[in-house]
């Protein structure tokens, strides 16, 4: 809803100096407030030495009336969200005061207004706005040639001026710049040259010549501003507050200004734009009409007037802008979040489900999409729900301007083939197995398309039978009454419970331990599936539905580690018993390699506060004269390494080599391994532990998905990436419950 | 300086006035030569402040206002040069209707802040003097805590200039090199400065970052110290807040510890609501053994991060049980579910025979999700 935004003006410079030449809305206000915090919100502090004197014997009325007066006064200079005034400012008096005079200490001098005239009250609106005189800020938004070409901002007290000056190059001409400019000599961004090359690719698909032989231009400059109210810092943190600016700037105020500046250099239409505007300014003041009836006329003879009004009502209803510039249909909108940035985040800490910070994800969804949009990750084993207005959607509407390639034809008749096949039971790939797409190059880029245009979004594939756990977000969209009432109105049918009966059913089942899914918990029968399958879809675009997900982690518990180790002992005593002299060898090389190794053992009585278990310690003190005649043994042992018996032991304990046998991480503590996937060698032999006596088709499976229990992936994804079905990954699941923990949350 | 990591550098302090023969012109910048003034302006500029720095040398001040004359012609050769003048001097020395005010422009790479000022008289040959300090930002830096910085700076400055000329006189006017070096080196080493100016007028400033407020207190809310509070309080504190923080235990709510502290219950607010700005305090919500809790997204990852799983163990334990292992602890956690009260939750998985303290195991679980969310 851009709540900042208080103006669009469009200003223009030519030989009779800069001039405003549109603005809309017709009178924006900006709000007033204390340059400086209030010290008191509930003035208790104004006067406490007076309130506790006078505590009990002063009429209690007296002091509310007191309390009252000062509240109201201080009032005025308060800062507030701009949401909270919203509805209240639309009535406010135009105030004739300079808003901030009562405020800054130096504001006496502004009463001495050198380039302002006593001017009569028709034709004040007409010269002024945000009490500056237009001429005098117009001037202030014509900056010097060499800061135009790239991004604008300046802020006069509260107010912020964004946009992108452009203008005539040195030879006086409406010109596309080429590659080396004046102005760019020092530090040229590369988001300016980007898009100046978009720009002119762009027009260079157009069979238009890049000049027209009118040396008659006039105009020098335009500059298309965004005014907006900067928000009080102490509402959020500064670094948001940026990113929320750039984001407009990017959105709206280059896109916009990108095409007029195309245009103005193809078809002098700004140039025409502004003499339209401008003769009928000066027919209106002429004739003493009031400035009202000067914009409701601008509003029907010029686009880019019509065009600034569309914008602002868009932007403001937070919808998407499709508006026509000199026949270019342009769609623009602000991501949905955006807004979202200028609060603390306390206010939105319920959030539970969390935004993606993920730098991947941003990629795959795009920069355009990566920021203020909150949008869940892209995988393949997601899904798509369309949303309201996809069937009215109208996938040519785009082609039928002049410059429509094949290319997009096809794109279009591809979307509705898309269309058709999207479904909530469908994961991506399934889809694009069905249409015989490519996942990357073809399904993404359509989804991508469809979520900027806010016609579906991305949810999790909800299982055929609604099998699926669901939980209910902490917040709704709308009043829960409003909700219900929609919902009756929707699902009359009987065997529909009324919806805060259903929710209450949903929210309560994740407590269960077992059929906790929708279907157990609501449908029931089979019969009313199709039926709750839009209960579902309809719960899931007023995102009232979340689903859960099924995350996995490994425990090596005490048992099994014992074992492990119990293992271990027997077979190096095996060992220890044929070849005696070998053990040493191998054990000295062992502890060569490795200094960690003795260290470890030779502290572990004193400073270990895990009582070892009785064979532990009995392998300690048989190790201990073996490392007491280290020394005399070394060269024994050197010489001996090349025999035939050595090569058999090697091989036999190599994989116990690499084992960190009696480092911290071989306790008999339970513990949790967090990255199977990368798991340790000990951790390896847990997990093959873990195995012994299961089915051996089990235990295959077991070793090829236990990868994926990290407690990240969720049952969706290890489903999709280890290509097996829910079935079979529910016998993973209960033949090693003992050492499996499951999770429950939203993704 | 720890501080300078967040707040941001000064790249160049000038100050500029609005000169009755050449318009808008910079007298003094810091470090010199950074900004670029325009070629045709310079020729006039050193012939006008010609006889200027010799009255100076006649009352044998410090060559160091002269010396700088000579050098402040910027090096066309520099690379360092940050941006012209002539493109910014509209906003710096700007007419009448943007004189006390704060204006921000911007050039391709930096940012610069000012408070332009006019005053009247009829001493001036004009009737009036325009002066601005400004600073020199990078482009991307976030300006919010020297707003006040600048404001204060133009206020003390126009009070010298009204009370004794001392910007507009050429003997005073000098010294405000020095005022330039003093506020560069000193904000950007030290995050303030005490500079005095005259017999009666002194600069003193000090950055502040600026935190976003905190959401208003609830009286039903708990604060929970993420720091040794008991360990910060100082004499010098407020009374209130010394008392709140003797309360604030994790257990009691805001409207309990203004009854135990014998504070008044608004003044409680003010005081929770001052600890959360300076974040050594959250509030957490009332344990009852009919709450519910669930796990959120970011378990995920705590799970596996080592100051989890360490300090858990200890934190939830009641003193003298045996400490009970991170799996076990995690598994508890993972079956803590919407519609399952607290107490449910422990009779089914025998938490008090573990010896967990349960509610410092969910205020343990609320902490380690709201400091990573």
């Amino acid at each position: 809803m851009a709540q900042t935004l208080l103006a669009f003006l469009l200003v223009n410079s030519s030989a009779k100096g800069p001039n405003l030449v549109f603005r809309w809305p017709p009178n924006p206000e900006s709000t007033s407030r204390l340059s400086r915090p209030l010290p008191s919100e509930d003035r208790l502090e104004l006067d406490n030495p007076w309130r506790a004197a006078n505590h009990n014997d002063s009429p209690p009325n007296t002091v509310e009336a007191n309390g009252e007066a000062v509240a109201t006064a201080a009032e005025d200079y308060q800062w507030k969200s701009p949401s909270v005034i919203r509805d209240r400012s639309r009535s406010f008096p135009r105030t004739t005061s300079l808003p901030t005079s009562a405020v800054n200490a130096l504001s006496e001098e502004r009463l001495f207004d050198d380039d302002e005239l006593a001017e009569d009250p028709t034709d004040e609106k007409y010269h002024r706005i945000f009490d500056y005189s237009t001429q005098f800020l117009a001037g202030m938004l014509c900056p010097k040639t060499s800061l135009c070409h790239q991004k604008f901002d300046l802020v006069i007290d509260d107010l912020l001026f964004i946009g992108h000056p452009v203008c005539v190059n040195d030879d006086g001409r409406w010109q596309f710049k080429r590659e080396k400019s004046s102005s760019g000599s020092r530090g040229r961004s590369s988001i300016n040259r980007e898009s100046m090359d978009d720009i002119k690719s762009e027009a260079s698909t157009r069979a238009y010549s890049p000049i027209r032989e009118n040396e008659s231009s006039w105009l020098h400059m335009f500059h298309f501003v965004l005014v907006l109210d900067l928000p009080d810092p102490s509402s959020s943190a500064s670094e948001n507050m940026s990113k929320y600016f750039d984001t407009m700037y990017k959105q709206i105020a280059f896109t916009i200004t990108a095409v007029l500046f195309q245009e103005q250099v193809l078809s002098n239409f700004v140039e025409l734009e502004c003499d339209v505007l401008g003769s009928l300014e000066a027919e209106y003041i002429a004739k003493g009409e009031p400035f009202s009836a000067f914009v409701s006329q601008a509003l029907e003879v010029s686009s880019i007037a019509s065009v600034m009004k569309a914008l602002f009502d868009a932007v403001k209803s937070s919808t998407m802008a499709y508006i026509t510039l000199n026949n270019i249909p342009l769609e623009l909108q602000l991501p949905p979040f955006l807004d979202h940035l200028l609060h603390s985040e306390e206010e939105y800490e319920l959030d539970f489900v969390d935004p993606q910070e993920d730098e991947d994800e941003a990629r795959l969804w795009g920069c355009d999409l990566s920021f203020g949009w909150r949008l869940p990750s892209l995988a393949p084993w997601k899904s798509l729900l369309l949303l309201e207005g996809v069937q009215e959607l109208d996938p040519y509407i785009n082609l039928r301007g002049p410059h429509v390639s094949p290319d997009e034809r096809d794109h279009a008749e591809g979307l509705v083939k898309f269309l058709e096949v999207a479904s909530v039971t469908l994961s991506l790939s399934d889809m694009a197995d069905l249409l015989g797409w490519n996942l990357e190059t073809q399904i993404y880029p359509t989804v991508r398309w469809l979520v900027h245009h806010r016609r579906a979004k991305v949810v999790d594939t909800i299982h055929s039978d609604l099998k699926t756990i669901f939980t209910i977000p902490p917040k709704f969209v709308a009043p829960l009454c409003t909700l219900s009432a929609e919902f009756k109105r929707d699902f009359p049918q009987p065997e529909i419970p009324p919806l805060p009966s259903l929710l209450a059913s949903i929210s309560e089942a994740s407590s269960r331990q077992s059929d906790n899914h929708f279907f157990a918990v609501v449908v029931r029968s089979k019969e009313l599936i199709p039926l709750y399958h839009e209960v579902v879809i309809w719960l899931l675009k007023r995102d009232m539905l979340f689903t859960l997900h099924l995350r996995i982690r490994i425990v090596a518990t005490t048992e099994l580690k014992a074992r492990v180790r119990q293992a271990h002992e027997y077979k190096l005593e095996r060992s220890r018993g044929q070849r005696h002299q070998d053990r040493i060898g191998s054990s000295l090389r062992l502890r060569d390699q490795d200094p960690a190794f003795y260290d470890v053992n030779t502290r572990r009585p004193g400073s270990s506060w895990f009582p070892l278990p009785p064979r532990g310690a009995h392998r300690f003190s048989r190790r201990m004269p073996s490392a007491e005649s280290e020394s005399s043994r070394v060269s024994e042992t050197s010489l001996r390494h090349v025999g035939e018996d050595d090569e058999e032991v090697l091989t036999d304990e190599s994989d116990d080599e690499n084992i960190a046998w009696g480092s911290p991480e071989d306790t008999l503590w339970p513990s949790l391994i967090s990255d199977p996937g990368t798991a340790s060698p000990l951790e390896r032999r847990w997990l093959a532990a873990m195995s012994e006596g299961k089915d051996e088709h089990i235990a295959r499976r077991f070793e090829r998905i236990n990868q994926y229990f990290d407690g990240k992936s969720t049952d969706d994804e290890i489903l999709y990436r280890a290509e097996i079905s829910r079935k079979q990954l529910r016998e993973v699941l209960h033949h090693y419950d003992e050492y499996l923990q499951t999770f429950l949350h939203p993704a | 300086m720890p501080s300078e990591t967040f707040l941001p550098r000064i790249h160049s302090v000038f100050y500029a006035i609005f000169d009755v023969k050449q318009g808008p012109k910079i007298v003094y910048q810091v470090p010199e030569g950074l900004i670029a003034t325009s070629p045709a302006g310079l020729s006039s500029l050193s012939a006008a402040s010609s006889p200027k720095s010799s009255t100076v040398a006649l009352e044998g001040e410090a060559p160091r206002p002269s010396s700088r004359q000579v050098s402040s012609p910027p090096h066309p050769s520099s690379n360092r040069v940050l941006f012209d003048f002539g493109d910014i001097s509209k906003y710096v020395i700007p007419s009448n209707p943007l004189c006390g005010r704060l204006v921000i422009c911007a050039t391709r790479n930096h940012r610069i802040i000012g408070f332009p000022v006019s005053i009247l008289g009829s001493e001036y040959k004009r009737n009036y003097f325009r002066f601005n300090l400004c600073f020199v930002f990078e482009r991307a830096a976030d300006l919010s805590c020297y707003k006040p910085i600048v404001r204060k700076v133009s206020r003390v400055l126009a009070a010298c200039e009204e009370e004794s000329m001392f910007l507009s006189s050429p003997q005073s006017s000098p010294a405000m090199h020095a005022i330039l070096e003093q506020l560069y080196e000193d904000l950007n080493s030290y995050s303030e400065t005490s500079i005095p100016i005259d017999a009666f007028n002194s600069i003193e400033l000090k950055i502040f970052p600026f935190y976003p407020n905190p959401p208003p207190v609830k009286d039903w809310q708990v604060p929970l110290a993420l720091i040794n509070l008991k360990s910060r309080v100082e004499d010098n504190w407020d009374l209130t807040v010394k008392k709140v923080c003797e309360h604030i235990n994790g257990i009691n709510h805001v409207r309990r510890i203004a009854q135990l502290a014998d504070c008044d219950l608004q003044l409680t607010r003010q005081a929770v609501a001052h600890l959360l700005y300076y974040q050594v305090i959250m509030t957490v919500d009332i344990f009852q053994y009919s709450n519910m809790y669930t796990l959120r997204k970011n378990v995920q990852w705590l799970a596996d991060e080592p100051h989890v799983k360490d300090e858990c163990g200890p934190y939830v334990t009641k003193p003298g049980k045996p400490i009970a292992d991170w799996p076990k602890l995690l598994h508890l956690y993972s079956r803590l579910k919407p519609g399952k009260t607290v107490f449910e939750w422990m009779e089914s998985h025998n938490v008090h025979d573990l010896g967990v303290d349960v509610r410092r195991f969910t205020s343990f679980g609320v902490i380690k999700v709201s400091e990573n969310a």
